[in-house]
């Protein structure tokens, strides 16, 4: 009889295993626990539980994953808002915090590392040159020429220079901050 | 700088997946290293090189170009 439900429990693996979008689901470790129970309500349940707590995913699959959930979760945030539903986008975004959450530590591969830091370091920096570079662009426009279209196009103009200006001075905080963490204040010894 | 991560790997032959999880980083930081496209860090370049049982040195070479 332990033999037969370890040949379920595999071939339910292996069937699992077949399927496209499953392939890089692996079972971490055979559930050793099932060999004493009969088979039952319990045992489905007991499968299930340890079936999610065996979820293994290779790096490509949680990317995958992680693209399909932040484009559903994406989408009903949409469409609460749409709706006029307040509840659907907090549930939603919870949700698919969590889940995202879930898939980033079942997958046994090192996501996060050196080279990742830098490469999120200079996205980050050239994103906020951009924005930066953008934002004053049309905010100068919007307050020299803006006038000419719409009256209120100033007042944008000078909106967009001001959160320019603070971008900047949030950096050069953010600057001075790092710099002091990461080296100390110069006194000449 | 330049490195002989990939002949040093092939010589105990060795996986970039295996010496990536040894390291503690992904697979493809051993092979943007392999590739010279990133430079690591001091902390990962010891440990590269202890994983091969050799010194430092050994495994990168400075040759006085290109960024960190």
């Amino acid at each position: 009889m332990p033999g037969k439900l370890v040949s379920v429990w595999t071939q339910g693996f292996k069937s699992l295993s077949r399927r496209h979008f499953f392939t890089s689901l692996t079972c971490a470790k055979p559930p050793t626990g099932i060999l004493k129970l009969t088979f039952s309500k319990v045992y489905i349940t007991y499968c299930i539980v340890n079936f999610t707590s065996v979820i293994v995913l290779n790096a490509m699959t949680q990317k995958i994953i992680t693209v399909v959930i932040v484009a559903v979760t994406g989408a009903l945030i949409v469409i609460g808002i749409n709706l006029g539903n307040l509840y659907l986008p907090v549930v939603t975004l919870m949700t698919g915090a969590l889940a995202i959450r879930y898939m980033r530590r079942r997958t046994r591969e090192v996501l996060y590392d050196e080279r990742t830091t830098i490469i999120n370091q200079k996205a980050s920096a050239a994103a906020i040159a951009a924005f930066t570079l953008g934002v004053t662009v049309i905010g100068w426009l919007m307050m020299t020429v803006g006038d000419t279209i719409d009256p209120a196009y100033k007042g944008l103009g000078y909106a967009l220079a001001f959160l320019g200006c603070g971008l900047l001075l949030l950096r050069m905080i953010f600057q001075y901050y790092y710099s002091w963490r990461l080296g100390g204040w110069d006194r000449g010894e | 700088m330049e490195n002989r991560v990939k002949v040093y790997r092939a010589m105990r032959d060795v996986t970039q997946e295996g010496l990536a999880k040894a390291v503690g980083v992904s697979r493809q930081t051993v092979m943007a290293i392999e590739r010279g496209n990133y430079n690591p860090s001091l902390e990962l370049a010891f440990k590269i090189a202890r994983f091969f049982g050799v010194g430092v040195e050994d495994v990168f070479t400075y040759d006085g170009a290109g960024e960190g």
